[in-house]
């Protein structure tokens, strides 16, 4: 459901069809797609659709480290079998005791992949049948997922005020900065919260 | 560049970028790559870019401030995700919402 709403949305945004179907298939990763193409709806430039994308995917580098001693194979093998990560599929996998199973992590992600495929495939098809997406509220996804993504992030004080600083930052410079600057520079508030913290 | 062209060329460049990121952790296993600042960066990274993208797409369009039916759409959205309703539905109800507003006013 999520991709079919990814699907019509990036539809919506002028991303074409099949550029929309191929992030599905060769990203996979839904949080930083739908950060991709909101960002490009924006009028955002290229390189700060990427750099927002691949920052909300660095969470992946944490849980790859964390991961990586549970595979098999050589340093190739591992890197190809850590391709199986997305966050539902990495939570399932793990165990509590700093190991993970393989077979748990390759078989939850694999029917995902396949679901999220089909599930954008339709939604690109509908998306292009859509005569007026704005009339049915089409605009109002994006920020909706964004937002139930955001407050399973909120487990600590210290997410919730980075959180609120960043919203303040992409707020002001979204009015006076080319778009998706404001997105890029919130994520440095998180800098500024993590070394904060340390006191 | 046409946002087609842009979406096209953030497809190429996102493939190979989230390739290398999901590699990057089994690949180099063995070697202590990062210390406990570093994993917090990248832990609250999430935090600030996804409010950042929700108060973005919520109230402004095409660089301006623009307050309409959407951000009435997106408030229900937090208020059903407060109750615990899932995200399918959340997400449903909040275009439905900000749908029912626009024909209504």
């Amino acid at each position: 459901m999520l991709a079919i709403s990814f699907g019509i949305s990036a539809r919506a945004a002028g991303v074409p069809g099949l550029a929309a179907i191929a992030m599905s298939a060769f990203v996979y990763a839904g949080s930083a797609q739908f950060a991709a193409v909101a960002i490009l709806g924006q009028g955002g430039s290229v390189v700060a659709a990427v750099v927002a994308a691949a920052l909300m995917n660095a969470r992946y580098i944490a849980m790859g480290v964390a991961l990586g001693p549970s595979l098999k194979g050589g340093r190739l093998r591992r890197a190809l079998e850590g391709q199986a990560v997305v966050d539902a599929s990495w939570a399932l996998a793990n165990r509590g005791d700093g190991r993970f199973d393989r077979h748990t992590l390759f078989g939850s992600s694999a029917p995902q992949y396949v679901t999220w495929l089909a599930g954008t495939i339709v939604g690109v098809v509908a998306g292009g049948a859509l005569p007026d997406p704005e009339a049915l509220g089409v605009d109002a996804i994006f920020p909706a997922f964004f937002l139930a993504l955001l407050l399973g992030e909120l487990s600590t004080a210290e997410a919730g005020a980075v959180a609120a600083g960043g919203a303040i930052v992409a707020v002001a410079l979204g009015l006076l900065a080319p778009a998706g600057v404001g997105i890029l520079a919130a994520s440095a508030v998180a800098f500024v919260g993590a070394i904060g913290a340390r006191r | 560049m046409s946002t087609a062209e842009k979406a096209w060329v953030t497809v190429a460049v996102l493939t190979v970028t989230t390739f290398a990121i999901r590699a990057f952790g089994p690949f180099t296993v063995g070697t202590r790559v990062f210390g406990p600042r570093t994993v917090r960066v990248l832990s609250l990274l999430p935090a600030a870019l996804l409010s950042a993208l929700v108060v973005t797409e919520t109230v402004i369009s095409d660089g301006d401030l623009d307050v309409d039916a959407r951000l009435v759409g997106v408030a229900f959205a937090g208020l059903l995700l407060w109750r615990k309703v899932s995200v399918v539905w959340v997400v449903i109800a909040a275009a439905a919402v900000t749908a029912l507003l626009r024909l209504a006013f």
